[in-house]
């Protein structure tokens, strides 16, 4: 009797507390997802890599990250510094710092590097987890990794060209992983982004058209194999160029001291560097010819486009949404549709009501580098002439120019050639230009109105007609042809350099050149890699990594200058200008430091990884 | 011999004190002063907003910050929320314990680290029915006005600022002629707080209660009443009301003992509470108020043609504090709670001698509906609108509700007690399940299961030593599967050497006992907010996903072609488990001379998985945050009480006072980024103030003459300075002043030292009592305060911004060897309202919280067993330097809705 009591007992308490167990395993939270539910369907697998895909493409966009409002063309000399609010405002007089600013916000240089892992944690997660969506076909799910790893490379492109070698992450870390390890070298990152690229390769599709029955081009627009071929293309590139291939790191070279330069600097000069590049901008356009990728080029190869060709092609080449240039493009976030920092803030739509936009004219260092259309050069004005010269002066100048320039920038009295006979690019664009109706200020030849200079960029518009927003273009097989330019003519085959730019001058319209001098090709190709991808943040990048002589005289650092306007009424008509001049507007900011960017402080504060030196 | 075992609970010794006697309606504001161990810090007047912060022994752990009340309570065994004691009625109550040591705490587990505070109702006693009435009524007035300045004054500053922030040149904004108006009294001069505020207003309470009972049943009633109004300058109507608190209380506790084994006991407790207010948030007008300037308009608006309503209004200033009265018409809401207990008790000892089981179910529920009547108003200027509202009529509004909680608990236990020989033994098993639900406002937030435990010895020889072996497993769904539960483990031992030989005869000690505890207890809450994701410390081990915006990836349009995406939360860490706290108190408790009974102890907590994010997590993880138990805290210091009481022929007079000491500090929080040692807050008591070091003003003699400041002065960081700006010191030598910069600069905002005296003379059926209150050990930082930010957005100025540097001897102003206050800006001044030594203020006070003098009549009546007529002064006396100096009340520490003081007449009569 004593004996089944104890064990009723016991079992009474066995069972209660085995029911506790239970009465505490049960969180009820509302509206939570739990990764089981992410990977339960495709619609919200999907949410997911597009999340990735939203926050991995936008770096150097102004879509939050640390250059928030403010583009890469700010930076490097392109257009002007914008409004005070601006990350770029500051930065680009007064350089990069590594500490958050009053808001707690980290605007102290043009990228967080922060922002970068979000992206590459969520792919990782992606590839751990998408065989357990039961929505998706075996080949989509093959496809969807070849995507994440397609963004983690990115990344790492990108974290290359900004900060040398940094930290490899090989999986979603858990806090009982161990989750502490330093920067990798320049090398190791270089060849774990080339390992990541491999990765999305084999498993990317070549067109993402009719992929699934009936979807047709519904995909349009994701990663494919070629948008890959580029990254790798322009990875070798970055590894090639003198920054990272070289004799000595940066750091020695200016004289900074630093004892880690294997984290910025390849450990050695190789030219075969440039070999490798070579073949990969190859492969990216062979792979092009055969998936109907090209250059726009009406004349072909080997001609020259007409003035009206040109026109057309490189606006088409530039703007043309999943146009045949375009391997991967920036698409925007659509929640907020037009009304984003992309279109209505500081960017690039000047379409008639400019929000944030109006500060944005194109400096009068970089419009310099535009040759007339037979390839002269121009006679712009320049600080310190005795007087105004005469609009007709102007007019003259921008009759002859190069049509690239009229596609891309809209400038008072004369307007663009972006949109024909549309009044809202062109005479109705509000703030185009540095105009002022007081004479006093012409005569004194000081800027009346800071940020407009001589016209507002209309690039990636080409017969956008009433459409206000736009897909910048992240890889453009154009790219291809200026880097093979670049690498043959390092690589010392000035042959084949010369064919490449002349195709790219030929499109523009502008006669073939023939120089064979290495270093004087060298500049031909640096200041055409300029006019072609103006605004399309690849300057930014270029200058630093030519570790270009000139970088902080005239391009990053030095003064740069505007061009302004004397007009009647404030009016921007041909008839209402009087005369044109140009001003100082502010001293860029330049120490060799910045050809890398800073860690943020208080993530060095941490221990693990190193700051990159002058920092 | 029963004794013993409630004798290790320090707080059990002197738990009926004073009384209740109650500061206005809130019975948490009460407990002040009145327990060792225990600090309440009153929050604003806001009629029935005020809930206080409570500590027990100061901050043991950084989890929750300095603001939020962590400790736990308890009411007749079941736990509740704060608001359900805030309200209730002091004669519902028997006792109040402060659960504090481990001993105290042994059965809490993940409810015990940071104290408990027991409560316990009145229950009936066997005899005829006692019927006791009190009521009371009187005044209130506010203790702290920090009126702004008049026009002319604000003019006056205005002129300084613009000057200041337009080249250093006099340029006054207010021309002479303005200024000459103010001083005429022509211009417009609205003094915003008279018109918001009254200088009175009035109380009153009641309650009602009967007890009594036979050998089977044991009943108490309690029904009571109150009624509270504001400070708003504005009538009870149909379109206005006054913002004020009316309460509804009815408290039966009912026992049955149905037969030798069962007893049943029955407690409900309820209470409607009914909040009136203007249809406009109280702390905003009050903020409104604080920050309107006089001269922006005046209340009605003379050229304004609307049939409705004319009050003034600006884009700037759109809420015209007197329209916000009585413009906007009125909400109420109406708050019901309850609580109900059910209990049984089966006395088994016919099976097994001192055997028994317990059941208990409590049942609590808290709703809040609300309705309004509401309308709006046009702001005009000089006859134009200024902003899109239109003036309407009064209309009434549905009814919606904020809130709603249930919480059901149960217990059962099985108890055993003996005696054999000189041995006394007590032992039980208890479990307890706990389910409470919130309303769902916070998503992550709003259900919590624990399951509790307890095995417990207590063992008693020879009523000289004692001892205690405990042992809480507690459970809690808010950590992984598996990890649900923690063992805490307690021990205590006591020693009474008033019992032994060598004292029992002594003269003096009449009573002496040392004792000692030692334990462990946990506590689940933490403070985690990322992205509405409000876990409160809870389901941490799970990785959650979020929706974010979409984005578009394909060819189709941009509009409308995108697709949601999803990302993760924070990481997951499936480790995280509950913070623990390991206490250690020593204590004596003695009676010297039948005449002085003291107790004291020190205590000392020692925390260890301290919920924390981890800031050394890399953000190469790519998760922004993570939460681990890897916080470090440890407090300690000493509480005591004394008690004298005597009685001397016809005078019988009692004196007390509590003191508590507690000081703390961070071993480990996780920081990341400190630059120099003295930067660190790590070390350092949790919440000390940190800011760079005032030297003084810059001088005009600092800068050469182009403005810039001389070569050889450290340059400071937070924008351009000027002759009057702060100046700082340079810590690290590096030129620059930033916030490598930083030091401690002050102790924390809650004190580290609370006291209390009281004490009570009756003669003659007189009797007299008053109760102090003070602590010290805490500061305020002023740029908290707006008020001290004269003309920020708009703003207004107060009389100590009449202090600043200034110097323009054009306009015969030159403060340059008296200012007390930095120069003056229109707009935000980095520099001068960086935290720093100047801003942070010592806040230590003292306060007659209480003093009543009462008579008792003599009647010659059976029928009235007592009739007593009291009155009694509440806050009547505040010494403070906050409270002389900058007009804040030193508990309250802000410029809200004033704190309050009040006379009080009151009757009572049992029958």
């Amino acid at each position: 009797m004593k004996k089944i009591r104890i064990v009723a007992i016991m079992t009474a308490v066995l069972m209660s507390v085995s029911g506790c167990n239970l009465f505490l395993e049960m969180p009820e939270v509302t509206g939570s997802v739990y990764l089981e539910d992410v990977f339960s369907n495709r619609k919200d697998t999907e949410g997911m890599l597009w999340r990735a895909y939203h926050r991995g493409l936008r770096e150097g966009l102004p879509e939050g990250w640390a250059i928030n409002h403010g583009t890469l063309a700010s930076l490097s000399g392109e257009i002007t510094r914008g409004y005070s609010w601006h990350a770029g405002y500051n930065l680009v007089v007064n350089g990069p710092t590594t500490v958050l600013d009053a808001s707690g916000q980290f605007q102290g240089a043009p990228a967080d590097f922060n922002e970068n892992w979000e992206v590459i944690r969520a792919c990782w997660i992606i590839i751990a987890n998408i065989d357990k969506c039961p929505e998706l076909s075996d080949e989509m799910k093959e496809y969807m990794k070849g995507e994440a790893y397609a963004l983690i490379a990115y990344r790492y492109v990108g974290m290359f060209q900004r900060w040398g070698g940094v930290p490899i992450v090989r999986q979603a870390n858990e806090m009982t992983d161990d989750i502490a390890f330093p920067r990798a070298s320049a090398q190791k990152t270089l060849d774990f982004a080339l390992e990541m690229i491999n990765e999305a390769e084999t498993r990317l599709p070549d067109t993402w058209t009719d992929i699934e029955p009936g979807c047709g081009d519904k995909w349009e627009g994701r990663i494919t194999k070629g948008a890959v071929l580029a990254m790798k293309a322009r990875l070798l590139t970055f590894a090639a160029r003198p920054l990272f291939n070289a004799e000595q790191s940066y750091a020695k070279e200016f004289g900074m001291a630093y004892s880690a330069d294997s984290l910025i600097w390849l450990e050695g000069y190789d030219k075969e560097r440039y070999k490798k590049a070579i073949d990969a901008h190859l492969a990216v356009i062979e792979w092009g010819k055969a998936h109907g990728k090209h250059l726009i080029f009406t004349a072909g190869e080997g001609n020259r486009n007409t003035f009206e060709q040109a026109i057309d092609d490189y606006g088409r080449g530039v703007s043309e949404l999943n146009g045949p240039e375009t391997l991967l493009a920036f698409k925007i976030e659509s929640d907020q549709q037009v009304y984003n920092n992309m279109t209505e803030g500081y960017n690039w739509s000047a379409y008639v009501d400019a929000g944030e936009r109006s500060l944005r004219g194109v400096l009068t260092n970089f419009v310099r580098l535009y040759r007339d259309k037979d390839g002269g050069e121009i006679d712009w004005p320049v600080v310190g002439e005795a007087a105004p010269r005469d609009i007709s002066d102007f007019a003259a100048n921008i009759d002859k120019i190069e049509p690239r320039f009229r596609v891309d920038i809209c400038v008072p009295g004369k307007y663009g050639r972006s949109n024909d006979g549309d009044a809202k690019w062109n005479e109705g664009i509000w703030y185009m230009g540095s105009l002022t109706s007081d004479a006093a200020i012409a005569a004194s030849m000081s800027r009346a109105i800071e940020g407009r200079s001589i016209g507002v960029p209309t690039k990636f518009y080409y017969k956008a007609g009433a459409r206000r927003w736009f897909e910048f273009p992240l890889f453009r097989l154009a790219e291809a042809y200026m880097s093979l330019a670049e690498c043959y003519n390092e690589y010392g085959d000035a042959a084949n350099a010369l064919k490449y730019l002349n195709i790219i001058r030929n499109r523009a319209g502008l006669p073939s050149v023939a120089e064979t001098d290495q270093a004087k090709l060298r500049e031909l190709i640096v200041r055409e890699r300029a006019l072609e991808f103006f605004e399309e943040n690849q300057r930014y990048y270029d200058v630093k990594h030519w570790k270009h002589p000139d970088i902080g005289t005239k391009i990053l650092g030095g003064p740069m200058t505007e061009i302004s306007f004397l007009t009647t009424d404030g009016a921007n008509t041909m008839a209402a200008l009087i005369s044109y001049w140009d001003a100082y507007s502010y001293t860029g900011y330049w120490h060799p430091k910045w050809f890398l960017e800073p860690f943020r402080q208080d993530e060095v504060n941490k221990g693990i990884i190193a700051q990159n030196p002058g920092y | 011999m029963k004794k013993h075992f409630i004798i290790t609970v320090a707080a059990g010794l002197l738990a009926s004190l004073a009384g209740y006697s109650q500061d206005l309606a809130n019975f948490t504001d009460a407990l002040e002063g009145k327990y060792p161990g225990l600090t309440v810090i009153r929050n604003d007047g806001t009629p029935g907003a005020g809930v206080p912060r409570m500590m027990i022994r100061g901050i043991g752990s950084f989890a929750q910050g300095t603001d939020v009340n962590t400790l736990k309570i308890f009411v007749d065994g079941f736990e509740v929320q704060q608001d359900f004691i805030s309200y209730l009625s002091p004669e519902e109550i028997e006792s109040v314990v402060v659960c504090k040591n481990a001993a105290d705490l042994a059965e809490y587990g993940m409810n015990g680290a940071n104290g408990v505070l027991a409560i316990t109702t009145k229950r009936g006693t066997v005899g005829a029915p006692v019927i006791t009435f009190k009521t009371r009524g009187g005044v209130q007035m506010p203790i702290n006005v920090a009126k702004p300045l008049n026009s002319r004054r604000y003019a006056a500053l205005y002129n300084q600022a613009w000057s200041n922030d337009h080249g250093r040149e006099w340029d006054p904004y207010y021309d002479f002629e303005a200024m000459n108006a103010y001083k005429a009294g022509e211009g417009i001069d609205v003094n915003w707080y008279d018109e918001v505020f009254k200088p009175l207003t009035n109380y009153a309470d009641g309650s009602l209660s009967i007890r009594g009972g036979s050998n089977t049943a044991l009943y108490s009633v309690v029904l009571d009443y109150a009624n509270q109004q504001g400070f708003l300058n504005v009538r009870n109507t149909d379109r206005t009301k006054n913002v004020s608190f009316v309460k509804y209380g009815i408290r039966t506790n009912l026992d049955m003992k149905l037969n030798d084994i069962f007893t049943v006991s029955v407690d409900v407790g309820g209470r409607l509470e009914d909040r009136n207010r203007p249809n406009y948030s109280v702390y905003q007008l009050v903020n409104d108020v604080m920050s309107y300037p006089s001269n922006i308009y005046p209340i009605f608006d003379a050229d304004a043609t609307d049939p409705i309503s004319n009050y003034s209004g600006t884009a700037v200033h759109p809420n015209n504090p007197v329209g916000s009265l009585s413009g906007l018409g009125w909400t109420t809401s109406r708050t019901k709670l309850m609580q109900a207990n059910f209990k049984f008790k089966e006395d088994l000892g016919s099976l097994v001698k001192g055997l028994y089981l317990l059941q208990g179910f409590s049942f609590y529920s808290r709703t809040i509906g609300n309705t309004a009547k509401t309308r709006t108003y046009a702001r005009y200027n000089q006859g134009v609108p200024q902003t899109a509202d239109i003036s309407t009529y009064i209309r009434s509004n549905g009814y919606w509700s904020s809130g709603k909680e249930n919480w059901m608990q149960g217990n059962v236990t099985v108890g055993w007690d003996s005696e054999f020989g000189l041995h006394t033994l007590r032992t039980k098993l208890d479990a307890r399940i706990s389910d409470f639900s919130g309303s769902g406002s916070a998503f992550y937030n709003w259900k919590y299961r624990y399951a509790n435990f307890v095995a417990r010895a207590d063992w008693a020889y020879d009523s000289r030593f004692d001892a205690t072996l405990a042992l809480s497993v507690f459970g809690s769904d808010a950590y992984a599967p598996g990890k649900s539960f923690v063992p805490y483990p307690t021990v205590g031992f006591g020693w009474n050497l008033s019992n032994e030989e060598f004292l029992k005869s002594s003269p003096v000690v009449n009573k002496l006992r040392l004792r000692a505890s030692a334990g462990f207890t946990g506590a689940t809450e933490a403070y985690v907010g990322i992205e509405g994701f409000e876990t409160n410390g809870r389901y941490l081990y799970e990785q959650y996903y979020t929706w974010t915006g979409s984005f578009v990836q394909g060819m189709g349009p941009n509009f409308g072609g995108g697709a949601s995406g999803i990302r993760p939360l924070f990481m997951s860490h499936p480790d995280v488990t509950a913070e623990k706290s390991l206490k250690a108190d020593i204590g004596v408790e003695a009676i010297l001379w039948n005449l002085l009974t003291v107790k004291a102890d020190y205590f000392a907590d020692y925390r260890t998985g301290i919920l924390t994010p981890d800031n050394t997590l890399m953000d190469y993880n790519g998760a922004q945050v993570a939460y681990t138990n890897l916080g470090k805290m440890f407090n300690h210091g000493v509480d005591a009480q004394f008690v004298v009481a005597k009685k001397s022929g016809e005078v019988d007079w009692s004196v007390f006072g509590n003191v508590l000491f507690a000081k703390n500090k961070v071993i480990e929080m996780g920081e990341v980024g400190a630059k120099y040692p003295y930067n660190a807050v790590t070390g350092l008591p949790y919440g000390t103030r940190m800011g760079l070091e005032n030297t003084g003003f810059y001088k005009v003699t600092d800068f050469d003459l182009d403005g810039e400041l001389n070569m050889g002065l450290p340059v400071p960081l937070y924008g351009a300075i000027q002759p009057g700006d702060l100046k700082y010191k340079d810590q690290d030598g590096d030129s620059f002043i930033d916030d490598t910069d930083i030091v401690k600069v002050g102790n924390p905002s809650y004190p580290s030292l609370t006291l209390s005296l009281g004490g009570e003379v009756k003669y003659k059926g007189f009797d007299l009592s008053f109760l102090i209150t003070g602590s010290a050990g805490s500061t305020v930082n002023l740029m908290d305060y707006d008020e001290w930010k004269p003309f920020l957005n708009y703003g207004n100025a107060f009389e100590w911004a009449e202090g600043a540097w200034v110097y323009y001897p054009e306009a015969k102003l030159d403060t340059r060897e008296t200012a007390t206050f930095p120069r003056l800006s229109t707009g935000q001044n980095d520099n001068n309202y960086h935290a720093s030594s100047f801003w942070v203020k010592d806040n230590a006070w003292l306060r007659l919280q209480e003093v009543e003098l009462g008579y008792t009549i003599p009647l010659n009546t059976k029928a009235i067993k007592n009739f007593r007529v009291c009155v009694t002064g509440y806050n009547l006396l505040t010494l403070s330097t906050l409270l002389a100096k900058y007009k804040m009340d030193p508990e309250t520490a802000n410029y809200g809705y004033p704190a309050s003081k009040a006379v009080n007449l009151g009757l009572q009569i049992s029958f």
